[in-house]
């Protein structure tokens, strides 16, 4: 008896790990051969259809499979995609796209007006809410010419840029809108295979329209860890890796056998003040006062935190909102210096006094502030350290800061609650070259926390504006009202690092992110 | 026997009954607006609250904590538990598919644990002195370092520098390697000290005495008398360290990309996905809870004075 109880519970353990060796059996790909590049990439791909935009890494896969109708080049100007041509007949209420001709889905159907129609039709929410909620609707006016008839007016060419919302082939869907399970776009690549939260696997397009990818196969390969990521292209267990953090650049261009690109994004770090006294606000911001806001600018060493921080992998936006490389920057606007003396006068004159403790008080309460960020995006690394060396700058002034870095659960609560004084983010409703990030701080936005209707009536002007010479003075207007009332401070331009083994050539860095662009790379060992 | 089986069944209910309630209640208590968190995995970051509102109609997060849990424990008693609230699919499903990765894992380190320690606590039996302070070295070493550093360390000394086992993922028989050996060192200093001091202690006992009189080889002592033993304590820390693997291995799990269990749930609190996070809290629940009971089954088998009669 006693020696069946002992031979069971070895046969247990066996069981368990033949079962689990049977897996890995199965799982197995052995070495990759041939031309097939290997990326890393910090998520899965958790969707693959219009209703549901896929998070963090999973568009620098979706940019493969799929196409948007038009397209930014490496300089982000507007180049034809799907479209090869658009136009509006009435000042950008109604705009017009002829089709690019001769472009076959991956399932071997003609690229028509009625995948147009389909991408942008009412079943999927996608059009429903959020940026495209300005589409009316959509209407094939022949075989290869869509006409997209909006509710107000906007540029609508660089709204389609975006990789979240492309053209999918209505064979994706189930008579009732739902997703069948199919993955069928136009892109270089065609989805092959995804082992949930290890790996998607895409194959050549034999029959691209566009120019034919030198790749045979591309496997992005889901590594959460980032220094496991960098750990892995330096083993070649990779060739390439997205998104590499400054502070990895210098010992990945000291490693023999890779190369590492990098590009100034349109993302700007800022650091957003809660100007609201509304019915949630758990802690009182001091931020409903301009001054403090000003301060607060003039206290932060942006050029320390661009060049000792950041190690010069970015630039100073000194308050700027938008990328030098973005539409309408204007480069002759007065940005913020750190000026300590300023900082100081502006509490003063606030009523904010220095005690003896190196803290301001007014009225005996201490001058206190909150910075709220979250851990778990693909900026956290960052921001840990950007928020920490800010808190230190903010003491110099007299302000007493606390970092609050919680998950995104609790960031969006805390956020929604009014439970915080600034929130460091970056990247809010931007894709391409066009400003649309101004939008975040209209009155009543989900994410503003901020009111000022001339603002808001400025941004929807703005927005609805098709003159290129007027939109470029209101949105200069604009980036001067930032800076003025500061809904928040914009602190860093980003730039977009990516690093890959020597064997990997003809890779040309974008500015666009979350695109990948794999036009012309190939392996040579 | 018998009697003694059911009667720990019927408690196992009862632990998965608490298990359950606990959950809710912990969920409940933290802070977060779920409805805000699934409208945004599915829709994006540019929301509206009538979207927000809509999800939380949806997804009957407008009813009361009670009404929830309700709903839940019904569906848990026909077997069902659920979709998840952020993918939509069944929470059994999600769950299926990240078992077999932990189970191996945990099945592996603990070959690996054993293997080592075993060997080695029988090799300290016959030794001490220079041995005794070598595994408290040992010890207070693997208990010292943080798995995420040792994980790494591993990394770069055997993918990066050696270039003989991949750095991550779940790709091929070696690839189990690098993260079984990080969860497995730390564990090894434990049971080591352990089964050292288990075994100098039984060695002291007076039946050891007698087989020495009798005339028995150290050996024979050591494998007829000694080693089941010495074995107890290791086997009850085993079972607890196991339920450790099951659920606890989530660093490891992270740092090598390992599609396992804990990494699962930890995602899932994230985004605070009740039903994956309550599914999966269930199952690690009921695997340690079997691995406990597993772990006094084998006892018996182990040690005839230990008799489940009661």
């Amino acid at each position: 008896m006693r020696n069946l109880k002992a031979i069971v519970a070895v046969a247990v353990v066996a069981v368990m790990v033949m079962a689990g060796l049977g897996i890995l059996a199965l799982s197995s790909n052995g070495k990759q051969s041939g031309d097939t590049l290997t990326v890393a990439i910090s998520s899965d791909v958790n969707s693959w259809y219009l209703d549901r935009f896929p998070d963090g890494d999973g568009r620098f896969v979706w940019s493969q499979v799929y196409e948007t109708l038009v397209r930014l080049d490496t300089d982000l100007e507007v180049i034809p995609g799907l479209a090869d041509s658009w136009y509006t007949p009435d000042g950008g209420s109604t705009w017009i796209f002829n089709l690019t001709q001769g472009v076959e889905f991956h399932d071997g159907t003609e690229f028509t007006s009625e995948a147009v129609v389909f991408s942008y039709s009412d079943i999927l929410s996608v059009k429903k809410w959020g940026i495209l909620s300005c589409i009316n609707d959509t209407v094939a006016l022949d075989k290869h010419t869509v006409q997209f008839n909006l509710k107000w007016q906007v540029t609508l060419p660089y709204y389609l840029t975006h990789v979240a919302w492309p053209i999918m082939s209505p064979n994706m869907a189930t008579e009732t809108g739902e997703w069948n399970g199919q993955v069928i776009g136009t892109g270089p690549f065609v989805f092959s295979q995804q082992v949930t939260d290890q790996e998607i696997r895409l194959v050549k397009n034999e029959d691209y329209w566009g120019e034919e990818p030198k790749l045979d196969d591309v496997v992005f390969k889901v590594v959460t860890d980032p220094t496991t990521r960098v750990f892995a292209l330096q083993s070649g267990d990779v060739d390439m890796i997205l998104k590499v953090s400054e502070n990895d650049v210098a010992q990945l261009e000291s490693t023999e056998g890779i190369q590492v690109q990098e590009a100034l994004t349109t993302f700007t770090d800022f650091l957003q003040f809660n100007t609201q006294d509304d019915e949630h606000n758990l802690t009182t911001s001091p931020f409903q006062d301009l001054d403090v806001r000003k301060a607060v600018a003039y206290a932060i060493d942006t050029d320390a935190i661009v060049e000792d921080l950041l190690m010069g992998h970015a630039e100073v936006a000194g308050g700027r909102t938008c990328s030098p490389n973005m539409m309408y920057d204007d480069p002759d606007l007065d940005v913020y210096e750190m000026d300590l003396a300023m900082a100081s006068q502006l509490l003063n004159g606030s009523g904010w006094e220095m005690g003896d403790d190196g803290y301001r008080y007014k009225e005996g309460t201490r001058l206190k502030a909150s910075i709220l960020m979250t851990t778990e995006d693909a900026w956290a690394s960052r921001f840990g350290a950007m928020t920490d060396v800010i808190a230190d700058m903010l003491q110099d002034i007299g302000m007493e800061v606390t970092v609050d870095k919680v998950p995104t659960s609790t960031f969006n609560s805390m956020e929604s609650a009014g439970d915080f004084s600034m929130i460091l983010r970056t990247g809010y409703f931007v894709w391409g070259p066009y400003p649309k990030h101004y939008f975040l701080h209209v009155t009543n936005g989900v994410w503003s926390h901020f009111d000022n209707p001339d603002y808001t009536q400025l941004v929807t002007t703005a927005d609805a504006t098709t003159d290129p010479v007027e939109q470029e003075w209101m949105y200069h207007q604009l980036a001067e009202m930032v800076i003025d009332e500061l809904p928040a401070f914009y602190i860093d331009h980003e730039h977009k690092i990516v690093a890959y083994r020597d064997h990997v050539k003809g890779y040309e860095i974008t500015s666009e992110d979350p695109w990948l662009n794999l036009d012309g790379v190939h392996l040579e060992y | 026997m018998w009697r003694y089986l059911v009667k720990r069944i019927l408690l196992l209910v009862v632990v998965v009954w608490g298990i359950t309630v606990l959950t809710f209640a912990m969920m409940n208590l933290a802070p977060g607006d779920p409805a805000m968190l699934i409208a945004e995995a599915r829709y994006g970051t540019d929301l509206t609250s009538e979207q927000i509102e809509m999800v939380r109609a949806e997804e009957g997060l407008d009813s009361g904590v009670i009404t929830q849990y309700g709903i839940w424990m019904g569906h848990l008693l026909q077997g069902d538990l659920g979709n998840s609230l952020v993918t939509g699919d069944p929470v059994w499903q999600e769950m299926g598919e990240r078992l077999p990765a932990t189970l191996l894992l945990a099945g592996f380190t603990m070959l690996i644990v054993l293997a080592v320690v075993v060997p080695l606590g029988l090799l300290g039996a016959t030794r001490s002195g220079r041995w005794d302070r070598l595994v408290d070295i040992l010890a207070m070493t693997g208990i010292s370092i943080p798995n995420f550093w040792l994980g790494l360390m591993f990394i770069l000394l055997f993918s990066v520098t050696l270039g003989i086992l991949p750095s991550f993922g779940m790709s091929g028989p070696l690839s189990i390697i690098l993260p079984a050996a990080t969860l497995a060192v730390p564990m090894i200093c434990m049971d080591l000290r352990l089964m050292r001091n288990s075994m100098r202690e039984v060695m002291g006992e007076e039946y050891i005495y007698t087989a020495r009189m009798k005339g028995l080889d150290n050996w024979t002592i050591v494998r007829r008398h000694a080693l089941k033993n010495s074995l107890l304590p290791l086997l009850t820390f085993a079972g607890l360290q196991v339920g450790f693997l099951l659920g606890g291995a989530v660093i490891v799990e992270t740092i090598f990309s390992w599609p396992g269990i804990g990494k699962l749930m930890v995602d899932s609190i994230m985004v605070k996905d009740f039903a994956l996070i309550a599914g999966c809290v269930l199952l690690v629940g009921v695997l340690y809870a079997l691995v406990n009971l597993a772990t006094d089954l084998l006892y018996a088998a182990i040690d005839p004075r230990v008799r489940y009669d009661m």
